[in-house]
């Protein structure tokens, strides 16, 4: 069948996520549709909104003044497009709809969409994203503008941000590896069962509120109970530098781990 | 005695050397008319002579004309040190009072700087207003109003998480804590009712314990939002 050809690629590619804090999506060849979105006002930032019920989302920051879609069959599961040959791509229906309004693009997940499929965007660096996935994964890459993500059971994973990220992820864990903490906006991940990791560059500036009920907390830097819940000692703070951007974590269940880059 | 040795006397008693002897044969011939003016002469000059502590003197009669100038001018400066002293209340309270009136007018502007973002369709400008109503004194009814608002409607469990903690800085508010526990029973997120359970229970009143108390009574609430309630009371 013609998914074994890919597994080695897939155990080396998820290696590699465990090793450099890289997932290994973007390696993953089963492309099945493609579409390049201009934008009305390229110079410009915008929103990408995308919402799925099944699909995997990752979102790449480039230097580009439009909007790149791949649609990938992760698990090779859907007949339909495997059967197919690629240049006859064109001709399947896929299973989102797309709206550009003024640089917002909005893309949606049709009802009955297919399992295990990818969503792979490439947006403009200052593009800020909103997205949410129901029961599978959302993966952020580079980018500097607003990051809000959200999933019942996927996990989160955030690499390289620049910007300012907001993320909830009701089971599955949140990765946040920030380039930059802007102190622009405030910071807020939060899960209820999954576990969260942070990383801080180095010369960050950074309060960190932690609230964890049930689990540990584990970090690189000190920390110090927080005066005004000093009766249950759950909110921890964590200060680098000044202090100048804020970046609050909450977990009920899950374990939180902070890391210098 | 020669006209010589008698001007050698002369001068050793113009310089205090002389003896009783010296002084005695100086005043015979004191009686001659021809030494007379002389004689006079140096008396006059020995009495204008300076005095060994001539310096010293000097140095006192400036220390007094010192002294003497500055009473003479201590009046002026008490009324001066006074009229200063007065300017510079006057000018404290003013700018004191300006300070107060930016003070309030800026915190007003932070309100309604918070009202208009938590209206906004970002969840970081939400979060922004957030921290600007966090920095306030006091919270205004219209911005509570909001933020209660924020807190049952908003569709974002992060946004809703930090007005609970926002609002839980201003504790003494009767129409937050009552607000609080209307919204325990309108939060889906139980992330959020933990959070709300948690503030509440900080706020050590009384009427909070007792409905917490129901809470654990009540089957419908999760076991392990109950036994975190009982952690926290007991």
């Amino acid at each position: 069948m013609k998914i074994f050809k890919y597994i080695p690629l897939f155990v080396v590619s998820l290696i590699s996520f465990d090793l450099l804090g890289q997932p290994p999506i973007k390696q993953l060849p089963n492309v099945i549709k493609k579409y390049e979105i201009e934008l009305t006002r390229p110079w410009r930032s915008g929103l990408l909104k995308v919402e799925t019920q099944y699909s995997r989302i990752s979102v790449e920051a480039h230097d580009i003044d439009y909007i790149d879609i791949e649609i990938h069959d992760l698990q090779g599961q859907n007949a339909e497009y495997n059967s197919l040959d690629p240049n006859r791509w064109d001709d399947v229906e896929a299973p989102f709809t797309f709206v550009e309004n003024e640089n917002d693009v909005i893309i949606e997940e049709l009802a009955e969409s297919e399992t295990g499929l990818l969503i792979l965007i490439k947006v403009p660096e200052k593009f800020s994203v909103k997205l949410r996935s129901e029961l599978e994964d959302v993966f952020v890459f580079d980018l500097r503008g607003q990051i809000e993500a959200n999933t019942k059971a996927g996990n989160i994973v955030l690499t390289r941000i620049y910007g300012s990220a907001v993320a909830n992820s009701e089971s599955g864990n949140i990765d946040a590896y920030y380039k930059e903490v802007t102190p622009r906006y405030p910071h807020a991940l939060s899960t209820l069962r999954g576990d969260l990791k942070l990383v801080l560059p180095t010369n960050s500036s950074t309060n960190v509120f932690i609230g964890c009920n049930n689990g540990k907390v584990k970090s690189e830097y000190p920390t110090r109970t927080s005066g005004k819940s000093d009766q249950n000692e759950r909110i921890k703070i964590i200060k680098t530098g000044m202090g100048e951007a804020s970046i609050g974590l909450r977990t009920y269940y899950g374990n939180v781990s902070i890391y210098k880059s | 005695m020669k006209k010589k040795e008698v001007e050698e006397l002369l001068q050793k008693y113009l310089e205090g050397k002389t003896s009783v002897e010296d002084e005695q044969l100086l005043n015979r011939h004191t009686q001659d008319p021809y030494y007379l003016d002389e004689i006079g002469f140096y008396k006059e000059a020995k009495e204008q002579e300076l005095p060994n502590t001539f310096d010293e003197t000097i140095t006192n009669s400036i220390k007094l004309l010192s002294k003497r100038s500055f009473i003479h001018l201590a009046p002026i400066l008490k009324i001066a040190a006074v009229l200063l002293l007065v300017f510079l209340s006057v000018s404290l309270v003013r700018m004191n009072t300006t300070y107060n009136e930016l003070l309030t007018k800026m915190e007003a502007i932070q309100s309604t700087l918070a009202v208009t973002l938590i209206d906004h369709r970002s969840v970081h400008l939400k979060l922004k207003a957030l921290k600007f109503a966090e920095e306030l004194p006091e919270i205004k009814p219209e911005l509570s109003r909001s933020l209660i608002d924020l807190l049952n409607n908003d569709e974002n469990v992060n946004v809703r998480m930090a007005v609970v903690e926002t609002m839980a800085g201003f504790s003494e508010n009767e129409y937050i804590k009552t607000e609080f526990i209307r919204s325990l029973k309108k939060q889906e997120s139980f992330l959020v009712r933990a959070i709300l359970v948690e503030n509440l229970i900080n706020m050590n009143d009384p009427a909070i314990i007792e409905e917490m108390t129901k809470m654990i009574e009540d089957d419908r609430t999760e076991l392990e939002l109950r036994n975190q309630i009982k952690e926290m009371i007991l």
